[in-house]
């Protein structure tokens, strides 16, 4: 049985004028996964992050979605493939309401009315949201507005959810929620998720799979339970935090 | 070649100007991230109290160059005070706001001017001149007075310069400049920094007006014809920097001169705009801008 | 909040009649050039106010004003074409000239969209100066309006001017209406969720430049008489007097600001020097103590809650 390859990172590549934030990195996510990324602080997650879904290009590498270059792509056509993002800072709409951020979402996949508005209620009931839609964003707190930064994305019903540290700043029950939310967004809608997280517990909770990275470039790939275990990893890790 | 000698002889005249005034505007814009479309009144407020004061002094008693003297000193130190002014009561509350700075200059520019025009009247004046003669340098003519004028407007932007490579309170402006939050970390003041940069700009400004008094036809909204060409120089050479504002003013004074004798005044301030729209279209941060 | 929707649109709808009645007895005097006056005023007010739902100061709809106004002078003076041909051309062609402009120019934000807006107004105002056919530096004469509407044209002006006002309402209220405050709130998330957010701002560019077009068209032929400095920056900075005053928040705004600032400025005896006073000190008082304008200050009164301005991130 293949597992079909939904995302596949060949050599990728990223430099700023004289800094090479990634390296030479190849990974890919199957169909169905949860695939965490994970390394220390300026490993390259964002970088390859933002490559991926199109925020900036590659400078070089090639980026493959459902077998399509995707390479030289920007986000919005990223989104029309099946690739949505999140974003970790300035995630939402602040200013409009919570059914608006939603809503929103919603133009570039659905084209009639009744249609966006059910899929508004559905999107919002998943993430726990139905009490606030009438909500501003920006004055909710913060558990609710990563829910908002997530329920945007996930709006769009993507074949590729990619979360940018969707965990920060939620407190252990906040985080089984999201967590469960995860796993019943995969099931249900038969998504897939590229996660990059810091929070190592739920990383290993949750992943299927784990990439680690360090100083741009690919340490090590594999379930949680060889990664936990894998020498490289947790010297990458100790030595950081020396 | 005489044409040439010429054409550099007005570049260099017209371009002493535009770099005290640019110097100023790009002061202002790097530390305070402020759009400050009223500075050239301060140009032109130097320039009406002078043209108000030098007929009222002159007198066989007092000569010319006590009146101008005087003026000019009077003159520059009110336009300061009002620097001031304006800094604690209107663009303090719009450091690093560039689109609310603008909009309360753009209306700031538009009372004031109507004020000068006001008091002032639509007449222009022209004051004597202070010095008699003419020479020609390099086959170009050019009288006595604009030549020292300009040599002082030189000195004294060489001099600003050095102060802002040499001294602490320069070395402050262009660390709150680059990163007014990194500056703040390493302990420098940033309301005092700021606002020591903006009565600088202001003395420059308020500098350029005294030294163009004898030379210039004198009128309500003589501020603003320079403060458009003073914004195209710093566009061009880059928001923030001061090579850049030296480069932009020397290339506009080019055009000027250039484009005024070859071809009609208008049509040279026509290709400024227009290089202005293409730098900002395709390079933003200007010819020195840094990021 | 149906019922609430009806009753607004009940008086806005009896409100409208109200004023398109009044101006029926306008007659051809100053009181007629007042209203339309007023009229143009709120509507170059309402078209710059769309713009600033994306963000952006639209200082360049001088430039689309004056396009307006050339185009529809040249259909009426040089082309003999009737009217309502001169209107529609002059909406069109500033709608068009919007379209390159602005597909080039939105690519930047801000400050250097602000600038580049400036200069392209100065730019244009230059290029009218050169052109013979339109009377370079001098103008171009003699645009009237059609002799049926000669003694109704203040009539005629209120009723394109509150027609304008209901479709950019009806747009700002729509879907697309809130794409565009979502660009002005975040425009990567929006450009993330799929929408072509660069043809998204040009499309709302274009939609206040098809209006300046027509203000451009009607103030010509209410003037008679148009000339390059008709359309220079100093345009865009009045239209700007509007706004602040009447407060951003609204379309209400630019109604309240227009009318008070046009009408107060009559009353001073506004014409020389008087004028740039007090249009100058209005934009400083404005910014400085009125952020939401005469809109924030109604509120305030009805004891409503300031609405949340979704700031431009730059």
């Amino acid at each position: 049985m293949t597992t079909e390859i939904l995302l596949k990172v060949e050599k990728l590549t990223r430099r700023f004028g004289g800094l090479t934030a990634v390296s030479n990195l190849s990974f890919d996510v199957q169909k169905g996964e949860i695939l965490g990324l994970i390394g220390p602080n300026g490993a390259g997650k964002s970088t390859t992050f933002n490559c991926v879904s199109g925020f900036y290009p590659a400078s070089e590498g090639r980026i493959e979605f459902l077998g399509e270059d995707i390479s030289k792509m920007n986000t919005a056509q990223v989104c029309h493939k099946g690739l949505v993002r999140t974003f970790q800072h300035d995630s939402l709409l602040t200013d409009m309401t919570v059914y608006d951020n939603i809503l929103i979402a919603t133009f570039s996949t659905i084209s009639v009315k009744n249609e966006r508005v059910r899929r508004v209620h559905e999107t919002a009931e998943i993430l726990n949201l139905s009490d606030h839609l009438q909500e501003i964003a920006g004055n909710l707190p913060h558990g609710l507005q990563r829910m908002v930064s997530i329920a945007i994305a996930f709006a769009t019903r993507p074949k590729l959810l990619c979360l940018d540290e969707p965990l920060t700043g939620l407190n252990q029950t906040e985080v089984g929620g999201a967590l469960a939310i995860f796993r019943r967004i995969r099931d249900e809608f038969k998504l897939s998720i590229l996660l990059v997280e810091h929070n190592m517990k739920a990383v290993m909770e949750i992943c299927d799979r784990i990439v680690v990275l360090d100083h741009g470039i690919f340490l090590a790939a594999g379930s949680p339970l060889e990664i936990k275990q894998n020498p490289a990893v947790i010297s990458a890790y100790l030595g950081k935090r020396a | 070649m005489e044409i040439f000698g010429q054409l550099f002889i007005n570049s260099l005249q017209i371009s002493a100007a535009y770099i005290l005034f640019s110097l100023g505007l790009t002061l202002i814009f790097g530390v305070m991230k402020v759009v400050n479309f009223a500075h050239g009144e301060f140009f032109g407020l130097v320039l009406l109290l002078i043209a108000i004061l030098v007929p009222w002094l002159n007198s066989p008693s007092v000569p010319l160059v006590v009146a101008y003297g005087a003026s000019g000193a009077v003159s520059i130190l009110a336009t300061m005070a009002c620097g001031w002014f304006l800094y604690h009561f209107a663009f303090k509350k719009f450091q690093r706001d560039m689109v609310g700075s603008f909009v309360l200059s753009v209306g700031l520019s538009l009372l004031i001017q109507g004020l000068f025009l006001e008091f002032f009247g639509g007449v222009p004046i022209k004051l004597p001149d202070l010095i008699e003669g003419n020479l020609r340098i390099l086959g170009g003519a050019i009288t006595t007075q604009r030549l020292v004028l300009t040599l002082i407007a030189l000195l004294v932007a060489v001099t600003m310069c050095w102060l802002i490579a040499a001294t602490k309170l320069g070395k402050s402006l262009r660390a709150v400049s680059e990163d007014h939050e990194a500056a703040m970390l390493q302990g420098i003041p940033y309301r005092k920094t700021a606002l020591y940069g903006f009565l600088i700009a202001t003395f420059l400004a308020a500098i350029a007006g005294a030294l163009l008094a004898p030379v210039t036809v004198i009128s309500a909204n003589v501020g603003s014809d320079f403060l458009i060409k003073g914004f195209i120089a710093i566009v061009i050479g880059g928001l923030g920097s001061i090579p850049g504002s030296i480069i932009g003013s020397i290339l506009i004074a080019v055009i000027e001169s250039v484009g005024g004798y070859y071809f009609d005044p208008s049509l040279a301030t026509l290709a400024m705009f227009v290089i202005t729209m293409l730098v900002l279209l395709v390079r933003p941060k200007g010819i020195m801008g840094n990021g | 909040m149906g019922n609430a929707r009806g009753s607004t649109t009940l008086y806005v709808a009896l409100l409208s009649l109200l004023v398109l009645g009044g101006s029926l007895f306008a007659g051809t005097g100053f009181a007629a050039s007042l209203v339309i006056w007023v009229a143009i005023n709120i509507l170059l007010a309402a078209s710059f106010r769309f713009v600033q739902l994306i963000g952006e100061l639209n200082f360049a709809i001088a430039g689309f004003v004056g396009v307006g106004a050339y185009v529809a002078g040249v259909c009426t003076t040089k082309l003999g074409l009737p009217f309502v041909v001169a209107l529609v051309s002059a909406a069109l062609a500033a709608t068009l000239l919007s379209l390159i402009v602005g597909y080039i120019t939105l690519r930047t934000k801000g400050p250097y969209f602000m600038l580049i807006s400036f200069a392209f107004t100065e730019v244009l105002r230059m290029v009218y100066t050169q052109i013979d056919y339109i009377g370079s530096n001098s103008g171009m004469l003699g645009v009237f309006p059609p002799v049926l509407l000669t003694d109704y044209y203040p009539t005629f002006v209120v009723a394109v001017v509150l027609l304008s006002l209901i479709v950019l309402y009806k747009i700002e209220q729509s879907d697309f209406g809130k794409v565009l405050v979502a660009i002005r709130n975040n425009d990567a998330i929006v450009q993330t969720v799929g929408i072509n957010v660069h043809l998204t701002k040009v499309s709302c560019l274009a939609i206040s430049s098809f209006i300046a077009g027509i203000c451009g068209a009607l103030l010509a032929h209410a003037n008679n008489v148009i000339s390059p400095d008709d359309f220079s920056f100093l345009l865009a900075v009045y239209t700007l007097a509007y706004i602040k005053v009447g407060g951003e928040s609204h379309i209400a705004g630019p109604i309240l600001g227009a009318s008070v600032l046009t009408l107060l400025a009559q009353v001073a005896m506004g014409f020389g020097p008087f004028e740039h006073i007090f249009y100058g000190a209005a934009i400083v008082i404005a910014v400085l103590l009125m952020p939401d304008g005469l809109v924030g200050i109604i509120r305030k009164f009805l004891g409503l809650p300031p609405k949340p301005q979704a700031a431009a991130k730059h």
